[in-house]
């Protein structure tokens, strides 16, 4: 698993704690049946440890600073335009067909992912 | 009326339309948007086959840009949580940055679908419900409510397992908002 793929799997975790967390929307997240038990968050964040370990120490702490100042540590980068500030992204930045790459916006700092 | 050129005859236009002052639209039907629902009917009885076919036909209709991380955004939820939801009904959903924009997807499978957490019966329809990441939880869970609400009723239910694909699924998806 790529650095890029590992953490596309934290954010998504961090996605499902959020929710796990969230005391707002309980009620209408058990009403769908879809509210997570509550012994959910332990095991996730038990998961995120394992998955964390195995990422360079460079992009962990990028993630988690764009995760403490944006709310998501991850932001997608669609037809080279920066999701999170809206920014087109320089030709030369974009990566081979198919290869998932990491990068930081020149823009705002982002985390990007190229997929 | 809109065709399309193969290379050939691209070739050929661009030979003549000079001199006889032809003219030429290009049409690009690769960012064309599909509106046919997304109908899928399983002919498999497990629920990781099930929930593969969803996330590909995903990547295949470009919402989901990588299945295989798609894919495990489903499983992770469905380890913690069975998205069985009772009634023979299933509603696996999922938020992630591998999922370009909101989808939702329509799979039915009449002798129904081990679904682990399903007490009263198999699954019969499965709805699954993507959003991006980027979609707040409470607006990817009002998605998911709408969809719970849309299969509340036996005749509701009853209505998509026999439903073809047309107008009328048509009309429903809009309805959700899919």
């Amino acid at each position: 698993m790529s650095a890029a793929e590992t953490l596309v799997a934290v954010q998504d975790i961090d996605l499902l704690i959020e929710e796990a967390s969230d005391r707002d929307h309980l009620r209408e997240a058990r009403r769908c049946g879809l509210a997570l038990p509550t012994t959910a968050v332990a095991s996730l964040q038990a998961e995120r440890d394992r998955l964390t370990v195995g990422i360079d120490r460079r992009w962990l702490e990028l993630y988690e600073r764009c995760r403490a100042r944006y709310g998501r540590g991850l932001t997608a980068v669609r037809d080279r335009t920066c999701l999170g500030c809206q920014t087109r992204l320089p030709t030369s930045s974009a990566p081979p067909a198919g290869i998932a790459l990491l990068q930081a916006c020149e823009s705002c700092g982002r985390l990007l992912l190229w997929v | 009326m809109p065709f399309v050129l193969g290379v050939g005859v691209t070739w050929c236009y661009a030979a003549c339309a000079p001199r006889k002052g032809w003219t030429m639209a290009i049409l690009d039907l690769s960012s064309a948007p599909d509106s046919s629902p997304d109908l899928l009917e399983f002919r498999h009885r497990r629920r990781e086959q099930a929930l593969r076919s969803l996330v590909e036909r995903g990547a295949a209709r470009g919402i989901v840009r990588d299945p295989v991380l798609a894919l495990q955004a489903l499983s992770r939820r469905e380890r913690l949580h069975s998205s069985a939801h009772g009634k023979a009904v299933a509603i696996p959903h999922a938020r992630s940055i591998t999922v370009v924009r909101p989808w939702v997807a329509l799979g039915r499978c009449a002798r129904g679908i081990e679904w682990p957490g399903a007490e009263d019966a198999p699954v019969q329809l499965v709805i699954c419900v993507l959003s991006p990441a980027g979609l707040a939880w409470p607006r990817h869970l009002a998605r998911v409510a709408a969809v719970v609400d849309a299969v509340r009723l036996q005749r509701q239910r009853q209505w998509l397992l026999e439903v073809a694909e047309g107008e009328g699924l048509r009309a429903w998806f809009a309805g959700l908002g899919a």
